[in-house]
């Protein structure tokens, strides 16, 4: 059989270089189209996120403060805050652990 | 110049011995370990299909609760089969083409023992609540960087095979092979680094839409040139003759490049990123016909007026469903891409899972069988041990993809999806016309799976070398024996 000429150390090695070299390159491009070509770009859905956010944050906090007031609503009653009463509300019930409902709702799970 | 002849026909029936023998043990790994991961995602692919009908099924192990199960399914469908029998075929494709027996067989073979060990923890990882939940990105996200390093090691060896081809001459298969062995990386790194690094400091919707893409991606730039690249090595080699059309193939491959990376944002219609992008996927989908034409034309004109061949032989029968399967995958592909049809599909259950069924068993994996019952005889210089079981495997898998891909998911979404869209009609209702489709994808994996786990014995009983020791290849049908000697 004829020798094969191709066949030769060099080219076999500079082969496998060229290989990490090319997984390299599509590592290099894909920083660069992450920081080069996106940083400027106004994103609307964040811009609204951002809006969307705060409004979030100052409804939370608002809930916040009026869930730990303490008041006379005047009618007889006063707000506390809820673990203030968690004692009565055990007493009463109110913080046993869910059980399963006893009315049917005609699906069938197997 | 009689005898002159003869001893180069010696001498090449050596070389091609040398190359089946120095690549038996990494061929072998591959195939072998591929098909038993393909026995455990169809097992995998059946518990989490009966969930969708009976959610109390197996219900009380969170380690098989349907979000975990279905996730791990898909996975070691696509990196624990999928990948192991494209590296199985490229490595011996590769090798036999550029005429190079394998002077790495060892690092490959090590290599494949740290994929498929990263595949079993990767999976474990997903079973135990740490997969990603992203598609086709399911394992935890160390598992990427491993594989991407892994595939490095295992395809290098193939390229250097490659670049020191005997001759000058470069064959249509192997133009497939170079493609996927370079597309691979640049698809499998983008999308992991974009989803995976980048994904929080960016944006998630758009890393939806690469999400998107990089199915798409994995499936037309590496998965299809694999299965194409067989599909053009067995066809003339079975049927002895040459392809039918070069500048046909010349077509099909290019096309193939051009349209295949567009493909994929279709399925993110109507999310808040660019149109052009959505519009352009739909529009590659649906111009995805044009390769798939070429190729599978290509590839049945070279088989016409060989029906006995085709009736014959496994590898040629697998081969021509795969192409058949190839055809069914572009049609629906683009019929799914249209917006009118998304409208039904693109939130029903089972739409996409379908088509990815379709593309991944009844295309890509029905060609890689066909590669397999081709190779494996030749690697392991011993013959097929049972006809039967590769007919069982063959109408199993026919009839399952059939049923499971075209009839239950995709006419099964397609049912959903319009139930969901009349508002008129209660959800619940939406539901139970659904019921009858979850129960039929179970009962076609169960047949499919069956088939498998007889496939994947079948395939260990050759590499333990205890198949047929005869000359004559085993056949479908009893016949005389007319198939020329590869």
């Amino acid at each position: 059989m004829e020798p094969n000429l191709r066949d030769t150390p060099l080219r076999r090695f500079n082969t496998f270089f060229w290989g990490i070299a090319l997984f390299l390159v599509f590592a290099i491009a894909a920083v660069l189209v992450k920081n080069v070509v996106a940083t400027d770009v106004v994103d609307a859905e964040t811009e609204k996120g951002k809006e969307r956010t705060e409004r979030f944050n100052k409804i939370t906090a608002e809930q916040l403060a009026e869930r730990n007031t303490y008041k006379d609503n005047g009618d007889g009653t006063v707000q506390v805050k809820p673990e203030d009463v968690f004692g009565l509300g055990k007493q009463m019930g109110l913080l046993d652990g869910p059980k399963p409902s006893e009315q049917k709702h005609g699906k069938q799970f197997n | 110049m009689a005898s002159e002849i003869t001893s180069q026909q010696v001498e090449d029936k050596v070389l091609r011995a040398q190359i089946d023998r120095s690549l038996r043990h990494p061929v072998m790994f591959f195939f072998t370990s591929g098909a038993a991961w393909l026995a455990v995602s169809l097992i995998l692919g059946v518990i989490a299909s009966a969930k969708s009908h009976s959610p109390g099924f197996l219900g009380d192990c969170s380690l098989l609760s349907y979000g975990r199960v279905f996730q791990a399914h898909m996975a070691t469908f696509i990196y624990g089969w999928g990948a192991q029998a494209a590296f199985g075929t490229i490595i011996w494709l590769m090798a036999r083409l550029s005429r190079q027996e394998s002077k790495k067989a060892g690092v490959i073979l090590t290599i494949g023992h740290v994929w498929n060990a990263v595949i079993g923890l990767g999976t474990l990882g997903i079973l135990l609540g740490g997969g990603t939940g992203k598609a086709w990105m399911y394992f935890p996200t160390w598992v990427w960087p491993v594989l991407l390093v892994c595939y490095f090691g295992i395809g290098i060896w193939s390229v250097i095979a490659f670049r020191v081809r005997r001759g000058g001459h470069v064959y249509i298969s192997q133009w497939y092979l170079m493609a996927a062995l370079f597309w691979f990386p640049w698809v499998f790194l983008s999308g992991n680094i974009f989803i995976n690094t980048f994904a929080d400091a960016g944006n998630g919707v758009m890393a939806a839409g690469i999400n998107a893409w990089f199915r798409s991606a994995m499936l037309f730039l590496f998965f299809t040139p694999v299965a194409i690249a067989s599909a053009y090595y067995i066809a003339p080699k079975v049927t002895g003759r040459p392809v039918y059309s070069y500048k046909l193939a010349l077509l099909g491959f290019w096309s193939l490049a051009v349209i295949g990376p567009w493909v994929g944002m279709q399925k993110v219609m109507g999310a808040p990123i660019p149109s052009f992008l959505q519009f352009a996927g739909a529009g590659a989908a649906i111009l995805f016909i044009i390769p798939a034409l070429c190729v599978a034309l290509n590839i049945l004109k070279t088989t016409a007026g060989k029906s006995s061949a085709v009736a014959h032989s496994p590898s040629l029968r697998f081969t021509i469903a795969g192409m058949i399967g190839l055809l069914s995958t572009a049609v629906v592909g683009g019929l799914l891409a249209l917006p009118d049809a998304l409208r039904f599909t693109q939130f029903a259950f089972g739409g996409t899972y379908g088509y990815e069924i379709l593309a991944l068993y009844g295309f890509f994996s029905m060609t890689m069988f066909g590669a397999i019952y081709f190779i494996v005889p030749r690697v392991t210089n011993r013959e097929w041990i049972s006809g039967g079981l590769i007919r069982q495997h063959f109408w199993l898998s026919l009839y399952g993809v059939v049923f499971i891909g075209l009839f239950c998911c995709i006419l099964g979404a397609f049912m959903h999806g319009y139930a969901l869209e009349t508002l008129d009609v209660p959800a619940e209702s939406a539901q139970d016309r659904l019921f009858a489709y979850t129960v039929g994808v179970t009962t076609g994996w169960v047949f499919v799976a069956l088939a498998n786990v007889f496939f994947c014995l079948h395939l260990l009983l050759m590499w333990l070398r205890l198949g047929r020791r005869s000359s004559h290849p085993t056949l479908l049908e009893h016949h005389e024996p007319t198939l020329p000697a590869a």
